[in-house]
């Protein structure tokens, strides 16, 4: 997993959580994090989307997921 | 955003709100998106807001991803946005039984956005033949008749409605470059909801169809998400309709400049006169197309000054001689060159024109210039100018302080009447007295009852007077329409030309007609009018209708407000008597009367 886009996620995540960055880590998680929601993943999606330039989509990811997971998808969207 | 940003906009938001404000555009448009509208959102709210609008959204789709990116682009442009949104696909029964969320959410504006593939999926895929499309069209257009005309029956509210835009691709196949019916069918549905909500009072078009074009329509929506989640735009789509919708809203709500401030320069020209002298500076490309852009803003009813720091015969010599490529001297309705600050250039500028220092806006290509009059002129609308010449034309034109969604023949004409202002001041600082001054001017005034040409003007007055205006009551043109038909009461205007011209519909008098005591509901003139006993002349025309009436007397009341002081001492100045209710004022009409003063010729109608 290409850390650049480890760091894309948390910081994405960090800025939609309003948390500190060091408070996001590669561990983090919707089961983890209780304000991650459907609303603010879609909205984690539509960053990620426009920050990286690649979309996802619900098939690429399993089904728990943490930020690494998130990462390691985009790497593979990207090629 | 990091830590650092946080902490300086933090710190910003406490002793600097317009270097606040400044920094959170930057970093907005350093990375507009979901993410950064997150992280921006909580400081955006602190920012001291002029406008306040409880949006109310009625969809029938996802909309919940555009909230905050449209709150973090009003709240920079000055607009406290306060959304709440209806139920998910029930639009149509909230359009048509609009009394229980009208009641409960008490809207500022209400927002239609509704998705065409959710209204009409036969025009949004596949191949089709002519006649589905056209009566599918003719269908949506008479459910939209419907519900906007239920929703404008039981609301005066702004409206406003997005229009539909033509999906990606040919969905129909290349054949549709020859028969382009889906794309006709969609040009004569948004040409239909357009005739329909001109046709409705306050009801706006959000032109859904130009954003989309002007964004991509590849890269616009995201078939397999809108199926998901029901969200019909992407993340870019998004920024870009929060920044098309918050623009739009500005035109409507404000806040607006009246007057932009040219720098000379380095902006309108480059070089610098007092160096290089007039041979040396020049109108290079860019600043072509700036002076265009400012000629464009200028048709459109916006008046234009110069503030400089320059010898002013060389700097006027210039302006005739090198700067004219689209703009000359005489476009300028105020020119402060010496070498004041520039603060204290704007705030001449304000007084000479007769607008307060929030009309104004300031363009100059100096970050010095611009970060000294938003210190210690923050009421000023300063434009941040890029480095890069080629775009301040551009962001001339985006900047929505100077839009409008409709200009009215009186904002049209506001630069030819504020020359007639000026030279109306330089009579008055002639005259030896004021009376002099008054007849000088040679004042004639057309009262008559209202037409219903005349409707809009009425309703915008009655919405823009401030300062005499004695009650203070908004009222929607609609309101005022129906005042028309209503024998119960009785609505006069009041024309004004003098010698320098003619300053149109200034005065209004809206009044209540009982058999025996006529009430003043609304008694106002148009700043621009103010201090040349016009309201006298009005006050004459009313009772001259009362008493035409049989009425035995004229009773107004005064609503003190945070700007009407200027009207406070009307009533008693002209003869009115306190009655026992507070603020009320008395006129028995069998035993006083009230002439319109000998200067100025009243005609009634």
């Amino acid at each position: 997993m290409p850390e650049e886009l480890l760091l894309t996620v948390r910081r994405a995540l960090a800025d939609l959580l309003r948390q500190p960055l060091e408070t996001v880590t590669a561990a983090t998680s919707p089961a983890n994090t209780p304000a991650w929601d459907s609303l603010l993943h879609l909205n984690l999606v539509l960053a990620l989307e426009q920050r990286c330039g690649v979309f996802l989509t619900p098939d690429a990811l399993p089904e728990a997921f943490t930020a690494a997971d998130l990462a390691t998808a985009l790497a593979a969207r990207r090629g | 955003m990091n830590a650092g940003d946080r902490a300086r906009t933090a710190a910003l938001l406490e002793t600097d709100p317009v270097a606040a404000r400044l920094a959170l555009s930057r970093l907005w448009q350093t990375d507009p998106g979901a993410a950064t509208a997150a992280a921006l959102l909580p400081a955006v709210s602190e920012l001291p807001q002029p406008v306040t609008c409880r949006l109310h959204l009625l969809r029938s789709c996802t909309v919940e991803p555009l909230l905050p990116l449209w709150q973090v682009a009003a709240g920079l442009r000055g607009i406290a946005l306060q959304p709440t949104v209806g139920g998910y696909g029930s639009y149509a029964v909230e359009l048509l039984q609009p009394g229980e969320w009208l009641a409960e959410r008490q809207p500022d504006l209400v927002w239609l956005a509704l998705d065409l593939a959710d209204l009409a999926p036969e025009l949004t895929a596949g191949p089709a033949a002519a006649a589905l499309l056209t009566v599918a069209v003719e269908r949506l257009l008479g459910d939209l008749t419907a519900w906007l005309q239920s929703l404008r029956a039981a609301t005066t509210v702004p409206l406003v409605v997005q229009n539909f835009a033509l999906p990606a691709g040919t969905p129909g196949g290349l054949q549709e470059w020859q028969q382009p019916l889906r794309s006709d069918c969609l040009a004569e549905l948004n040409r239909g909801l357009r005739q329909l909500c001109g046709g409705l009072d306050d009801c706006w078009i959000a032109d859904l169809e130009a954003v989309a074009a002007d964004h991509g329509r590849r890269g616009w929506s995201d078939p397999q998400r809108r199926a998901a989640v029901g969200l019909p735009w992407t993340g870019s789509a998004l920024v870009a309709l929060a920044e098309a919708w918050a623009r739009l809203l500005q035109a409507r709500l404000g806040p607006h400049s009246k007057v932009l401030v040219c720098d000379l320069d380095g902006t309108l020209w480059q070089g610098v006169l007092g160096e290089d002298g007039i041979a040396g500076v020049t109108v290079n490309p860019p600043r072509v197309a700036l002076q265009q852009a400012i000629a464009d803003l200028a048709r459109r009813g916006v008046l234009l000054a110069v503030a400089s720091k320059n010898d002013p015969a060389e700097a006027l010599a210039a302006l005739d001689q090198v700067a004219g490529r689209r703009l000359a001297r005489a476009d300028f309705a105020a020119q402060r060159i010496g070498w004041d600050d520039k603060a204290s250039s704007l705030r001449a500028i304000a007084a000479e024109l007769g607008v307060g220092l929030d009309s104004l806006a300031f363009l100059d290509d100096h970050p010095a210039e611009r970060a000294w009059v938003r210190q210690a002129a923050p009421e000023v609308h300063v434009i941040e100018l890029a480095d890069d010449p080629w775009q301040w034309a551009a962001q001339l034109r985006d900047d929505a302080r100077f839009e409008r969604l409709r200009l009215t023949a009186e904002d049209l004409a506001r630069p030819a009447m504020l020359r007639q202002q000026q030279h109306r001041a330089a009579l008055r600082d002639t005259a030896d007295s004021l009376e002099t001054y008054y007849r000088s001017l040679r004042m004639h005034a057309r009262i008559a009852p209202l037409t219903l040409t005349e409707v809009t003007r009425v309703a915008q007055l009655t919405r823009k007077t401030n300062q005499f205006n004695l009650t203070t009551r908004r009222r929607s043109d609609a309101a005022v329409a129906a005042l028309l038909d209503d024998p119960a009461w009785l609505v006069l205007t009041l024309r004004l030309t003098d010698r320098f011209g003619d300053s149109g519909l200034v005065g209004v008098a809206i009044l209540e007609r009982d058999p025996r005591c006529w009430r003043i509901d609304t008694l106002l003139l148009s700043c621009r009018v103010i201090g040349r006993t016009v309201e006298t002349a009005l006050l004459a025309g009313v009772i001259h209708h009362a008493r035409r009436a049989g009425a035995g007397a004229l009773v107004g009341v005064f609503i003190p407000s945070a700007k009407n002081e200027p009207a406070a001492s009307c009533y008693p100045a002209h003869g009115f008597s306190p009655t026992a209710a507070p603020g009320e004022w008395s006129l028995d009409l069998t035993t006083q009367d009230l002439p319109a003063p000998p200067w100025i010729e009243v005609t009634f109608a």
